[in-house]
Order: structure tokens, then sequence, then C-alpha cells
């Protein structure tokens, strides 16, 4: 535990300022709200349709091979740190992995779902 | 480790090869083959895979990866080939059914067949699977790629309907085992079987417990949700429904065999007599007991009033899981031979099970909908198309348990086995539940044969093609002889359970 | 009470009350930012546990990807902010009533069993023992581990693939 007490303070720091911050701001600017003031004034310009869109699913398609291949990332972290003491046959185990994942990345490259139109 | 002790695990390997194999030939191959030759790679895959097996049939048992104390996370025994031979038919009919139907249904994809085999290939890790953890892994593999089978029919609503149900409560399952597992861990130190009998057997305080009976609870929930067994059955109608007909079929009989498979292992290797009325451990076959008499009755009291012929298939396989508690009921309190039992139900239900649903894939209309699935729709349909109708017969006569037929011997060696443990009562449940069944079963041969046909007459746009029939022919020359010479399979399912120690 | 707690109260506080709030909001939106809190709050617990592997992996793999995969899915359905009832189906008494049962059976286990106590590496050592163990006792399940990702990689493609063949 005592090892991520920086972590910790780090986190309660940065949550802290950004928090003060944004209290700060809130507590002591002036408020005197109507509808003109609302209005974006020399950054950006009103919004001539709903803002909220949808967006093409092809991202939800990369995101989903993102997290497949994070996933893969994952394994690899212990073996690298155990590398060397494993010897071959850690090596062919983790060759066995990753192709097979690899495979799998030229399926998906072929089969297009990689390509943006 | 050396090559040659790996060779146990080949069949597997196989099936995962063949599965990248088709993977790449989907994507190599060029559009004018039309692809045609997938559904023939993996059924060779599978014949490859099955005569490996049946080579290693004799072979004594393989204990691999051995971790610390000499303990192997996978054991491939007898039991384990057995339950590779059932998994593996269970896939190789699938895929000869699926051709005619995809072609029907419009959409022909080689990823169909490389799933397939990859969720057998997973199913074989967990009925092989000597800890829990390597269960686990295998379990995931069987189920996502089950999910994504589910998921074929894209543009079908009740398709996408069925594959969220179904990976909804899939996840939530996983979720539970998952729990089950952590608690078992946390009071026994180990997920290994062996550990876990240690822990369970005569004399240990751990098996006063109350977290390790919650964790093994969390568990059997978890298998109960994967064979549908009351009430954890919502999902089973609606994804039956919704999926790919030959889907479907592979759904319910290959997810069902891999779980009650496992599940038979567990019981008799991990629960190692903590179930038997004299350790306190009672309370166990009392809610296996509660489980089957609740499954049966529940299943085919829905089955009854289903209008849909997929439907009533579903909640009969419900039914069907209850039957099959009834020899786990047995098994938990030793009695050896309703194991062999099980796996002869199992054998039996696959090839009646997979037949029934390949009648129709082969007679569903292109159109699909649930009107197309009512039994009125199949009015006359015996004589229009009559082989498929005898066949069709054939699986449904054996599904209600009648003989000649492997339904009915399954039936007599799972009710038998029970009786002898004096399961009575157990066992007067399930014939009245199969009397029931009798009912809704023969339903399907009054709508094919004795109804009159309306005019216009409704007419099932059959695709005939040489794959589905080769398939259609293995399930009932299974069915048929396993209905008529019993013997050697149940003396197989001995032997397998022999090997359990 | 000691510091080390008062953190992991800290903690175990944000998970709870960020899965209820999950649970019970009736914004997606605000649904699945309060899983955020409850899954870092579970990093964080490990951490605090001494599984650092592990409370990376919880950061990387669900803080980072599974979470922001939510987030796109909220934002990929078109007027997903009017949709309120998370499922009207099933009563909240009964659901609730369940809930509560089932905390109260794991509660009461919770407490009453001694624990199985495992020595506990000092920090920074779990990677190596994670990575000893998954290629030599566990390199089964790990081999198997590429077939499942590759099975779910197929069916995201499968599903999310262009081409709708017309009967």
């Amino acid at each position: 535990m005592h090892s991520y007490g920086t972590l910790l303070i780090l986190l309660i720091i940065a949550l802290g300022i950004a928090g003060l911050l944004h209290t700060l701001g809130t507590v002591l600017g002036p408020k005197a709200r109507n509808p003109l003031k609302d209005q974006p004034f020399e950054c950006g310009q009103i919004a001539k349709r709903p803002l909220r869109q949808r967006i093409s699913v092809k991202f939800y398609v990369v995101a989903l091979l993102f997290i497949l291949f994070d996933m893969e990332v994952v394994f690899l972290y212990p073996w690298a740190v155990v590398f060397k003491d494993l010897g071959w046959l850690g090596f062919w185990s983790m060759i066995t992995f990753t192709s097979v994942l690899v495979l799998g990345l030229v399926y998906v490259w072929k089969k297009g779902a990689l390509d943006w139109e | 480790m050396s090559v040659n002790e790996l060779l146990p695990l080949l069949p597997a390997g196989v099936l995962v090869v063949f599965g990248l194999l088709l993977l790449l030939y989907e994507v190599f191959s060029n559009q004018s083959e039309q692809r045609r030759y997938s559904a023939h790679l993996a059924v060779l895959g599978f014949a490859i895979a099955l005569t490996v097996v049946a080579f290693q049939l004799r072979d004594p048992t393989a204990s691999l990866f051995l971790g610390p104390g000499g303990l192997a996370s996978l054991v491939v025994d007898a039991f384990a080939r057995v339950a590779f031979i059932l998994l593996m038919v269970a896939g190789l009919v699938a895929c000869l059914l699926s051709p005619g139907y995809a072609k029907n249904a419009g959409h022909s994809l080689g990823e169909y067949y490389g799933l397939l085999m990859f969720s057998v290939a997973g199913m074989m890790i967990m009925v092989s699977a000597a800890d829990l953890a390597t269960f686990f892994v295998g379990l995931e593999t069987m189920s996502v790629a089950v999910y994504a089978l589910t998921a074929l029919r894209r543009r079908d609503v009740r398709s996408t309907e069925a594959a969220l149900k179904y990976f909804l409560m899939g996840a939530f399952a996983t979720a539970f085992f998952l729990f089950g597992l952590a608690l078992v861990f946390g009071t026994v130190g180990s997920l290994h079987l062996t550990h876990l009998a240690e822990a369970m057997s005569t004399g240990t305080t751990l098996l006063r417990e109350p977290l390790l009976h919650v964790g093994l609870l969390l568990i059997l929930v978890g298998f109960a949700f994967k064979v549908a067994a009351f009430p954890f059955h919502m999902w089973a109608p609606d994804a039956y429904e919704g999926a790919p007909t030959p889907v479907t079929g592979f759904m319910a009989v290959a997810v069902k065999t891999a779980a009650f498979v496992s599940l038979l292992r567990l019981i008799v290797v991990g629960f190692d007599g903590a179930m038997s009325s004299q350790t306190g451990g009672a309370s166990w076959t009392v809610l296996l007991e509660a489980l089957s008499i609740s499954t049966i009755l529940v299943g085919n009291a829905l089955a009854l009033t289903q209008r849909s012929i997929k439907r009533m298939l579903a909640y009969s396989s419900v039914a069907h899981s209850g039957y099959v508690f009834i020899g786990l009921t047995a098994v938990a309190e030793g009695e050896a031979s309703a194991g062999a039992g099980i796996l002869f139900y199992l054998a039996a239900y696959t090839a009646m099970t997979l037949g029934a649903f390949g009648v129709l894939a082969y007679l569903e209309r292109r159109e699909g909908g649930s009107e197309a699935e009512r039994f009125g729709a199949y009015a006359g349909i015996g004589f229009r198309h009559p082989a498929a109708s005898a066949l069709m017969a054939l699986f449904v006569v054996s599904l209600a348990g009648l003989p000649p037929t492997g339904g009915f011997f399954g039936k007599l060696f799972v009710f038998s086995a029970a009786l002898r443990a004096g399961h009575t009562g157990l066992v007067l449940i399930g014939v009245l539940g199969s009397v029931i069944g009798v009912y809704y079963y023969l339903r399907v041969i009054v709508a094919f044969y004795m109804r009159d046909v309306p005019e216009p007459g409704p007419t099932p746009s059959a695709t005939p093609s040489a794959e589905l029939g080769f398939g259609l022919l293995i399930a009932a020359i299974l069915v048929v002889v396993l209905g008529v010479v019993p013997g050697p399979l149940i003396e197989l399912g001995r032997a397998a359970i022999a090997s359990l120690g | 009470m000691p510091l080390s707690d008062l953190v992991f109260y800290l903690f175990a506080a944000m998970v709870v009350v960020g899965a209820a709030g999950a649970a019970i909001s009736q914004n997606l939106v605000y649904a699945a930012f309060l899983l955020l809190a409850a899954l870092f709050g579970v990093a964080a617990i490990f951490a605090w546990l001494s599984a650092d592997y592990v409370a990376i992996t919880q950061t990387i793999v669900y803080v980072g990807g599974i979470l922001v995969l939510f987030l796109f899915a909220v934002m990929l359905t078109n007027r997903i902010t009017d949709a309120r009832h998370s499922n009207p189906a099933v009563g909240k008494r009964p659901a609730a009533l369940v809930s509560l049962g089932l905390f109260g059976v794991l509660a009461y286990v919770s407490i009453e069993t001694p624990w199985k106590h495992f020595d506990v590496p000092a920090g920074g050592e779990t990677t190596h023992l994670l990575g000893q163990a998954l290629l030599s006792t566990y390199v089964l399940p790990f081999e198997v581990l590429s077939v499942l990702l590759l099975a779910a990689l197929v069916g995201a493609v499968v599903m999310s693939r262009k081409e709708t063949p017309k009967p």
C-alpha cells in the first residue's frame, strides 16, 4: 500500500485543484444570466442543428477491435517481465498466442473491417 | 514438456487450426468461388478430429499441464474423450445442416463455421478441465462464439433480439459463476477439483463453512443458466426461436452437453462423497432434486401451450434438462451407473434434437417470422415432403421417448439408475413429464400428416442440399442405432465414468 | 482508524455509490459515468491490496476501454438521453428485495467465514509471479484465451459487417 501513497496524494491534489477551481468559478464569478448572454460570443457560433448527433457505427467497430487487442497487450506485460527466466517454452507459448491473434488481425484486415469507407 | 505429451489435445488443436483456415479461406478466396467449400472444410476438420479421438479412445488417461503439487489443469480421460466425440458429432451435423439453410436465409459466411469450431474447441476444454480456472476459459470461449452465432441474421429483428437476450443472460450467468469461483477460492484456497474434493470430503471443517456452499451454489446457478433449467430458463425460447435454425439446434445440444458433462465431472470428482446423505451434504441432493422436478414440470407445461414448433422444441429442451438432472441427482448419491445413463441420454438427445431442428431448417420459409413456424403452417407437409416428414416423425418419436429409438433408452437408463438410488418420486415426475411430452410431440406428427390442407396451402419453401440430407441421415441413423443396439454405447459410458476414478 | 483503512473505506464507498447509482439512475449517460466511478474504485482497491498488475489492467481495460465503449454506445444511439426506464417489465420492489436478500446472505457468510490467508508478496512482485504462473501452470488457459479473443474478434466483425446480403 505504502508505495502507492504518493499516487494517492497526487490523486487527491489533482481532484482538489480541479474541484477548487470549479467551485471558485461558480461561487465568485458574476451571475447575470439571460438568453442573450448564454449565446456564444467570439468563441464559436450558434448551433444550427441539435448538437447530439449520432456517431457513425464505424467508431464502434474500431473501439471493439481496440479492446480486443488491448486485452492481448495486457497479457504481454507479465510475459515480458519474466521473459528471460522462462526460456524457450515461454517464448513459443507466447508466439502461439500472438500468432493466433495475428491471423485474426489478417482476417480483420482483409475482411475490410479496418477500412473507413 | 514434449510435443508428444500434447497429443491428447490434438483434436481440439485440429479444430482451432481448421477454424483459422476457414477464416483465412473466407477472406482470401475469390468471390466467384462463392466460398462454397466452407462447410466442406469444416466437416473435414471435424472428421479428422473425430478420427484422432477414435484412435485415442483406448489410450490411458493423460494429465496435462502439471502445476504445483503435480496437479494437472487438464485431464483427458476416457470420460473426456467420449464427451469430445459427442460434441464433435454435434458440430459436424450442425455444419452439414447449415449450407442449405444459409442459402435460403440469404447469408453464407465462412466465419459461421469458424465460430462453430472455436466453440466446440472451447467445450472440449470445459469437459476435460480439472481445475475451475481452466474450465472457465473454455466456458467463455464456447459462450462468446455461440453469442456471435446467434446474432448472425443481422437484418432479422428476432435474431437480434435473441442474440441480445442470450448474451445478457449468458453474461449474467458468467457473473454468477465467477463470483462463486471467487468464494470457493476464498475458502478452499485453490480452484483445483482435487483440492475441492479434499475440502468437501468428510471430516474437514471446511465442509461446514457456509461460504463454500454459497460459492458452489452460485457456480450451480451458472450451470443452470447454461442448460436452461428452471428458474433460469427464460432466455431459452426467445433465443431458440430467433437464432438461425441450425444454430438453435447446435445451441440446444452442444452447449447443453458440454455444461452437463462438465457438471458431471464436477459432482463426481469435486464433490467427492460430500453429497451422500451421511455427511451433511444432503441439502445438495435436495437442491438437485428440486431443480429437476421444477424444470421438468415447467418445461413440459409451457411446451404444451406453444403455437410455434420452434418454441415448443425450446421448452421441451428445458424439460429434457430436467430429465438429465434426475440422473445428476442419482450420481450425487453415488449411483455411478446414472453417469453412464446421462452420457447415453445426451448422445440420443444430440442426435434427435439436431435432427428435428435440421428438418425445420429444411422446411423453413424464406420470409421466416413467427407465423411461419406455427403448427398450422405445416399442415399437410407430410405429403409434400415425405422424406423430411418421415425423418421428423422419427426424431419426434425419439424426443417423446418412445421405443425403438435412442430417446427411449436414454430415459430408461437415467430413470432406472435413479430408481436404484431410491428416487422413486423423482422418477414418477419424470415419467409424468414424458407422458405430457408424448402429447405435444405427437402434435407435430398430427400437424404434418393429419390436418386438412387449407386452400391455398401454406408452402414452406424447402431448400434441398446434399449436405443437409447427409446430416439428417447421420442423425437418423444415430437415433435408430441407439434405439436398437444401445449396448455398446452404454458400455462406453460406463468405461468413461469409471475413468473418472 | 489508521489511514490505510480510511483509504480503503473511501474507495469502497466510491464503488458502492457508483454501482448503486449506475443501477438506479434513470439517465443512461449518468449511469455510464457512475459506472466509471465504480470501476475506478475497484482499480484503486486492487492497488490498495498490492495487486498492482490487476489494478493497472483494470484501469487500462475497464476504465480505458470498456467504459469508453459504453459511452460510444450511448452516443451512437439516437436520442438515448430520452430513454428512461432501464426495465419496466420487472418492478423495482421485487428486484430490490432479491438484491437485499442476496446481500444479506453474502454479508453473513463473508463475516462468518475464516478466509484463507495468503502471503502477499511485497509490492511490485505480482507481475513477476503472474507471468511465471501464466506461462507454466496456466499455459493452457492462456493459449485458449487467444482463441477466445479471436472468437470475440470474429463475432465483432461479423456483427458489424457492411454488406447486407439480400435473400
